[in-house]
């Protein structure tokens, strides 16, 4: 039995904040290193209400990461955690999994990170099927490092390496989660904290790949060279340029390359929910069954 | 008492599979020290390769072969590049059909020259011309019996049993005598 | 103990395993490839894991991964493969992660030269990684070797809480050797990281260290413990997260420092040598891996011909045995080091004998041909007139 099983309680969801933090979290000596109005402090309290949610042990959960400015989150969760090299999250995560499939393990990795540098260990832990949850804190861009484009960045958008406005186009994550085999894979953003938190839930209670891609602001550099200097400038673009996933929408407007330049051309629309589940085995299971089959053998053969 | 063996050809001949039979024939099962290393070019087929062994009754200092005892030749290439440094005292086992000149081996050094790819066409694929080489070593040289090497090569060679056994045992019917 | 005839790239695995070693994330590389084929046989077999990674960088972040959970952990590359991961390697040690990395050896820079061997990686070894980061590395000269040391490279990598590197060779992972090993790996000594004994709510994580020597216990993923595996590596003297506290001044010296000195500190376990016709050697031929073979048959040579030469067989390359060096080179007139590199260990060698007046002379094969003791014996002679 998988420790997010483990019911040991009934899930309060109106659970305060300190509780929360009680439970799941860690509180830095002197300021949280999130910027002020960080979308991360939210994604955050998000997934700790996840945690709560799925009354997980907290020391049965493991993460994985590298660097960007998501990296600090681990540090304020009771979890263990890999804070390793840069874009090398799916690749830690899948030795954790499967050296100790009983974990939980999920990968806190930023769009930077796991979709540029580590975007071969992304596409290939979601071909393998192996059971963990892969979450992605979009904000457009590299945070860490003063607000570089990344593979995110929406066509025309300003950041530090793109003063004239990004020339290239960016990944839908989803869609490329979808195309290398991801068997969950959901957008949600912080701006939607209730969505976001169900959204969590379901993908980390899920078995195999699941992806999540959390649109996270990044007031500080992204907003503010694209005239949305205030995190609630980014809080309402988001909630305005959102629609929820329904039947109602038809499966190849579920996905998109946004493109956006302040006053001039944008074409931008987040579509929020599950946008993709398929039952597939489950790589760690499946190893299991090879070693056990392999280990009879070979008892077999007096080795 | 230490023997370096040298069995050369081109890739594709089965040379370094055959050195790693006799080094566990030699090693194993009559329990000498046996050092096996190979060199090839970087072609699978076609390029030149061999599969050296150095056997001794005491422990094994240096693992490589520098001037071979015996030498098996299964190609042209094998006596052009190998064959000039032979020292008088030595044997080398030639392919009759795949070597025609063996001017380049010193004189003194004993040559015999044995229809060994043509046997293996006769059992059944010239690709096991490499056991029949191993049969006929361990008649030339009396190192073996057809057993040992036969044991060799179901140890280390199970596919295709049949067809290398037979190999083998008519590579140790050729009219040499044992121990020459 | 039972006779049998051991390929050298399995010698490495079949010592991992013994060790006590259960995952295993590869990458195909020649001439490593076999060390991956084998365990990918192996390691179901005994209850451990074997992954295809998409690269090496992968291997060596699901090394980091698994061993955070407890898991004596193992890869194999080479060339541009152990190019490729010098990063991760760094990450490893800084992160204190207990990893065994064995580099079967090949030829060249870039993409080299696949097939052939070489002695080429003793410098990459220490410097390879960024920011001064130490090294354990091993040398087998044997397939017998090969297992025996991969055993130590496991245990020692648990002891110090690092990555210890296994420098194989081509020359050595394609070689067959007839081996006696023991046919029960639980008679094999296994060395276990140290683990938290304290509750979980005094432990300070996996860097409590209050001096330069010490090696804090680190707590297994999912035992009740929370760990962070840091590789950003700049820890607080005496626990906690530095991401939580903050830098405090100091910490970045002492960090690093303990690094080394915890290695250094133990110096005298880690480093092995073997010592032939030392005595009165007039002539020292500090050799390793593959060719301290060669240097052995030349000084049997050497001694024939009335020339008092003996062997100082480099076991462990770093930490480089300098002490071992000097003592050897006691009676010295002459140094000869042949390796398969441009002069690498003469380098290290240079550098223990300093001060002392003692001609250092290099043979220096970078062709992938093995040096010959005649070759030896022949540049012994030159020196010495």
């Amino acid at each position: 039995m998988t420790a997010r099983q483990d019911v040991a309680g009934k899930p309060d969801p109106m659970i305060p904040l300190d509780d929360l933090i009680e439970q799941y979290g860690e509180v830095p000596e002197g300021n949280f290193r999130y910027c002020p109005g960080c979308g991360l402090g939210m994604a955050q309290s998000a997934l700790m209400r996840a945690f709560h949610r799925l009354q997980l042990d907290i020391s049965q959960v493991a993460s994985a990461g590298g660097s960007g400015c998501y990296s600090i989150m681990a540090h304020y969760l009771k979890s263990s955690h890999v804070h390793g090299s840069h874009g090398r999250g799916c690749a830690v995560a899948t030795g954790m999994k499967l050296a100790r499939p009983e974990l939980t393990v999920l990968t806190l990795q930023g769009d930077g990170d796991l979709l540029a540098i580590g975007g071969n260990h992304f596409i290939h832990a979601a071909r393998r099927n192996i059971d963990i949850t892969a979450i992605c804190f979009n904000n457009f861009g590299f945070g860490d490092t003063g607000g570089q484009f990344a593979p995110t960045t929406p066509r025309g958008s300003r950041t530090a390496t793109s003063p004239q406005g990004m020339p290239e186009d960016p990944f839908d994550p989803c869609k490329l989660a979808i195309g290398a085999g991801a068997t969950f894979v959901a957008r949600s953003t912080v701006a939607h904290p209730v969505h976001l938190t169900k959204t969590l839930a379901q993908a980390i209670a899920w078995k195999g790949f699941a992806f999540v891609e959390v649109l996270q602001h990044c007031h500080v550099f992204w907003g503010r060279r694209n005239g949305m200097p205030e995190a609630i400038d980014m809080i309402n673009f988001y909630r305005e340029n959102s629609a929820f996933n329904s039947a109602a929408i038809p499966e190849e407007e579920r996905f998109g390359t946004p493109v956006y330049s302040e006053g001039g051309e944008q074409d931008i629309r987040f579509v929020l929910g599950v946008l993709h589940q398929q039952e597939r085995p489950e790589f760690s299971e499946q190893y299991a069954k090879l070693r056990d089959r392999a280990q009879a053998k070979a008892r077999a053969a007096g080795r | 008492m230490k023997q370096e063996i040298r069995i050369a050809g081109v890739g594709g001949q089965g040379l370094v599979s055959a050195s790693v039979i006799l080094a566990e024939a030699l090693g194993v099962i009559r329990d000498f020290e046996v050092v096996q290393t190979q060199f090839y070019s970087s072609h699978i087929t076609g390029g030149s390769s061999s599969g050296d062994i150095v056997m001794a009754d005491e422990p094994i200092v240096f693992p490589w072969v520098l001037e071979p005892d015996f030498l098996i030749a299964m190609a042209q290439d094998a006596v052009n590049a190998h064959g000039k440094g032979m020292r008088p005292d030595t044997t080398v086992l030639v392919d009759d059909i795949m070597v025609d000149d063996t001017s380049a081996i010193p004189d003194g050094v004993e040559i015999h020259s044995a229809p060994l790819t043509r046997i293996a066409d006769e059992v059944g694929s010239r690709r096991c011309a490499n056991m029949v080489a191993l049969g006929a070593f361990a008649k030339l040289t009396g190192l073996l019996s057809l057993d040992q090497i036969s044991q060799a090569v179901s140890a280390r060679a199970p596919g295709r049993a049949e067809l290398n056994q037979q190999a083998v045992e008519a590579g140790y019917a050729l009219p040499f005598p044992p121990g020459a | 103990m039972s006779k049998q005839l051991l390929f050298g790239n399995q010698a490495f695995c079949e010592g991992a395993i013994a060790a006590g070693a259960r995952f295993y994330a590869g990458y195909p590389i020649t001439p490593a490839t076999e060390v991956a084929e084998f365990m990918s046989q192996r390691m179901p077999e005994v209850g451990g894991t074997y992954v295809q990674m998409e690269d090496e960088l992968g291997s060596m972040n699901a090394v980091i991964g698994a061993s955070a959970t407890g898991v004596k952990s193992v890869t194999a590359s080479a060339g541009p493969g152990m190019a490729l991961i010098q990063n991760e390697l760094g990450q490893a040690i800084v992160a204190e992660i207990p990893a065994v990395v064995i580099n079967v050896q090949r030829a060249g820079p870039g993409i080299g030269n696949a097939t052939r061997s070489g002695q080429m990686e003793i410098m990459q070894s220490r410097y390879g990684p960024n920011g001064e980061c130490p090294a354990v590395a091993l040398s087998p000269s044997t397939v017998e070797e090969a297992f025996w040391l991969t055993v130590k490279a496991v245990n020692l990598s648990e002891q110090l809480r690092t990555v210890v590197l296994v420098l194989g060779e081509g020359l050595l992972g394609l070689q067959r050797a007839v081996v006696d090993l023991p046919d029960d790996y639980d008679e094999v000594e296994k060395v276990e990281r140290p683990r938290p004994t304290l509750p979980p709510a005094d432990y300070r994580g996996a860097y409590a260290a209050n001096l330069r020597t010490d090696i804090p216990p680190i707590a297994d993923f999912g035992s009740g413990y929370k760990t962070i595996v840091n590789t950003v590596g700049i820890q607080p003297i005496g626990g906690g997260d530095g991401s939580i506290l903050g830098m405090k001044e100091g910490a970045q010296d002492f960090t690093i420092r303990r690094l080394h000195e915890k290695i250094l500190a133990r110096k005298d376990e880690i480093t092995m040598t073997e010592e032939l016709m030392l005595d009165d050697a007039e002539v020292v031929y500090i050799a390793f891996g593959t060719q301290a073979r060669s240097a052995m048959a030349a000084a049997a040579k050497a001694r024939a011909r009335g020339i008092k030469a003996g062997v100082l067989r480099l076991i462990t390359i770093w930490p480089f045995p300098e002490d071992a060096v000097r003592a050897a080179c006691a009676k010295a007139r002459a140094v000869v080091v042949p390796e398969m590199n441009l002069g690498q260990a003469r380098m290290l060698v240079v550098n223990a004998l300093a001060g002392a007046d003692i001609p250092v002379v290099g043979i220096n094969h970078v062709d992938s041909s093995f040096i010959t003791p005649d070759q030896i014996v022949a540049k012994t002679e030159e020196v010495l007139q």
